[in-house]
């Protein structure tokens, strides 16, 4: 198992190793036997849904939880900027004294607290609102504010917990500016979140599934590993039709391995080198295999062995999201949930205009 | 049909900072009401004032036919109120934060334990009943709350970004719920930054600035403001349109 990573030549120890670490919680165990390292520059984020064990992987990585076993190192305590789901915030302080007072906290020179603290109220928006107390703040603007305040000291190590929940989609993108920023400046960042589609855009994801760690690699690399293809079953008439008879129909295909509801039609996981023909009426239309995939096929069984993600590409070089693309994912589109394959945007209105719940 | 809400230029001031504007709506009973706007806009205040919690500085309200200024004791006891802050007991286990609200509403004995398993089953939350709260990740402790709020079946349900930080499939879950209790006939106020779930209420209100900038049906809104587009275009139009 290679940890260190070659950057011009020099190998670079990780910023935050958690080796083998497990979290008991009675007789709850939250987290299994995980092991991560995120390194300098780089931006991972753990994914899974409710349950999954993120948070408290979030609390193991920013030294706020001991592990029941294993080990987390170097320790992080007093190099890292964590964001919590619980804000920290003093909510009778002003916006601008929470920013300053952390700042401080953290032994920033005076001088630069002041010109840093601008910068960033300027970058959230909250420049207007700075002698606000940050009680009286709007949800999402605390959230942009907790998020200044664990970045303003500029940590070596960034562990944010669900940093974009909350944000509104215009803010979102915004948001992913900075933690690409803060990557870029040479800092480690750890990110939970509950969508798939935010790991596109980082450097590495981690799959969390039910505590246990599914697979961690690049997007690229878990993409590449997926054994099926991938197409979306959708009504040839373009109406929307009852779910039910969609999806019964996606299981009638040959070689079909699973299928669930997304956006108008149904998305398809089927036998490789097949090409089946959709049943009259439907239209069977080819789609690159996303984060999800890889995720339902993992969870579901398939593709899990023990060696899922501890092999994880340690290089960065393929996976390195092409900034291009991601100015281009994230530019204007302030909804999140778009995905991006066959060089079109595939999302609750995307070619087909639904939604992921259920129509009426 | 019946407003199950009902105001006339609502507006609240702090100091010289107006956060709800002059809203004007009506919301028959019965209905999904979203409610979309970027940070700050004044979807929470609203709701605030819709449930008596706090004054308005000026205009009128009602909510099932009660005056938010002077008879907010009755809104609350008809309501649920899902907030948009972490409003559950940290110390308590989601059992005892089911027991407690549920008493809190006037539920006892084996109508409250019924309802509770119900709602602990439908959240997933029976691994974790004897956990505390304070400890559940964001999307769990989004379901308690909102257990809680549906807990006591009320008429009315304000639900605050009921679904941040909600892993999608269960996102699919809370509305699955929400058209039930509309189905039964629930008026539903819920605020999202998702514009998918923004498509499928029956009205959606824009609130820019404080000001309600918009206020109709999606096919409405998308008429109005997009012609065919989706209602990203509507919400991006209106966003980026200088405040009058
Ligand atoms: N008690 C208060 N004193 C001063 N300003 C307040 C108070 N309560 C709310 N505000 C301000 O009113 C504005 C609207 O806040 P509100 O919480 O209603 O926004 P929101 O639309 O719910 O935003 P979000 O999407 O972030 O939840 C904000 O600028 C907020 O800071
Ligand atoms: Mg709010």
């Amino acid at each position: 198992m290679r940890r260190l990573m070659l950057e011009r030549g020099r190998a670079v120890a990780p910023a935050i190793h958690l080796v083998r670490v497990s979290k008991r919680f009675g007789a709850t165990v939250a987290v299994s036997e995980i092991d991560l390292a995120v390194h300098p520059g780089e931006l991972v984020a753990a994914v899974g849904p409710d349950g999954a064990g993120k948070t408290t992987l979030a609390r193991l990585a920013a030294g706020v939880l001991a592990p029941s076993a294993g080990r987390v190192e170097p320790d992080p305590r007093g190099r890292v900027g964590y964001l919590s789901g619980r804000f920290s915030l003093y909510p009778d302080l002003t916006v601008w004294e929470n920013l300053t007072f952390l700042a401080r906290l953290n032994g920033m020179a005076p001088g630069a607290v002041e010109a840093e603290a601008g910068r960033l109220l300027q970058w959230t928006g909250l420049l207007p609102f700075r002698g606000r107390l940050a009680g009286q703040l709007s949800g999402g603007m605390r959230q942009k504010l907790a998020l200044a305040c664990a970045v303003i000291h500029r940590p070596p190590l960034l562990v944010l917990d669900e940093p974009t929940t909350g944000v509104d989609p215009v803010a979102r993108a915004e948001l992913w500016e900075l933690l690409r920023h803060q990557a870029a400046e040479g800092r480690a960042v750890l990110i939970t979140t509950p969508y798939l589609d935010e790991g596109e855009s980082c450097h590495r994801v981690a799959l969390l599934y039910r505590g246990r760690l599914l697979a961690a690699g690049s997007p690229a690399a878990l993409k590449a590993r997926f054994p099926f293809q991938t197409a979306v079953l959708i009504p040839a008439d373009g109406q929307w039709r009852r779910r039910a008879l969609a999806l019964a129909a996606a299981h009638q295909l040959p070689g079909v391995r699973w299928a669930y509801p997304l956006g108008a039609g149904v998305r398809v996981a089927l036998e490789p080198g097949l090409s089946p023909v959709p049943p009259p009426g439907y239209r069977l239309v080819p789609s690159a295999p996303n984060l999800e995939d890889v995720y339902v096929w993992l969870s579901e069984g398939d593709g899990r062995s023990d060696a899922a993600g501890r092999g994880e590409g340690t290089s960065r070089g393929g996976g390195r999201p092409d900034r291009q693309q991601l100015d281009r994912r994230w530019h204007g589109r302030w909804w999140h949930s778009w995905r991006w394959h066959g060089r079109r945007w595939h999302g609750p209105y995307g070619p087909d205009g639904q939604g992921e719940v259920p129509a009426r | 049909m019946t407003a199950a809400i009902e105001t006339q230029g609502l507006t609240r001031r702090f100091g010289d900072f107006t956060a709800v504007d002059g809203v004007t709506m009506e919301v028959p009973a019965g209905t999904i009401l979203g409610l979309l706007g970027p940070n700050g806009a004044g979807k929470t205040t609203l709701i605030r004032l819709l449930l008596g919690l706090l004054a308005p500085t000026a205009g009128r309200g009602r909510v099932l036919g009660y005056d938010v200024v002077r008879e907010g004791e009755a809104i609350r006891e008809r309501c649920g109120y899902m907030s948009q802050r972490f409003t559950l007991y940290h110390d308590l286990t989601p059992d005892e934060n089911l027991d407690f609200y549920g008493r809190l509403y006037g539920l006892r004995g084996r109508a409250l334990a019924s309802r509770k398993e119900e709602l602990l089953a439908w959240a997933g939350l029976r691994p974790y009943r004897h956990a505390r709260a304070g400890a559940l990740g964001g999307g769990l402790r989004q379901r308690l709350a909102f257990a809680c709020a549906v807990l006591h079946c009320p008429p009315l349900l304000f639900l605050d970004e009921p679904t941040s930080g909600v892993d999608p499939a269960s996102r699919r879950q809370f509305w699955d719920l929400i058209y039930d209790l509309a189905d039964g006939g629930t008026t539903v106020l819920v605020t999202t930054h998702f514009l998918d779930e923004a498509e499928h209420c029956d009205l959606l209100g824009i609130m820019l600035g404080g000001r309600l900038a918009a206020f109709g049906t999606p096919a409405e809104l998308r008429a109005a403001y997009a012609g065919e587009e989706g209602l990203d275009r509507v919400f991006l139009r209106l966003a980026q349109e200088p405040a009058t």
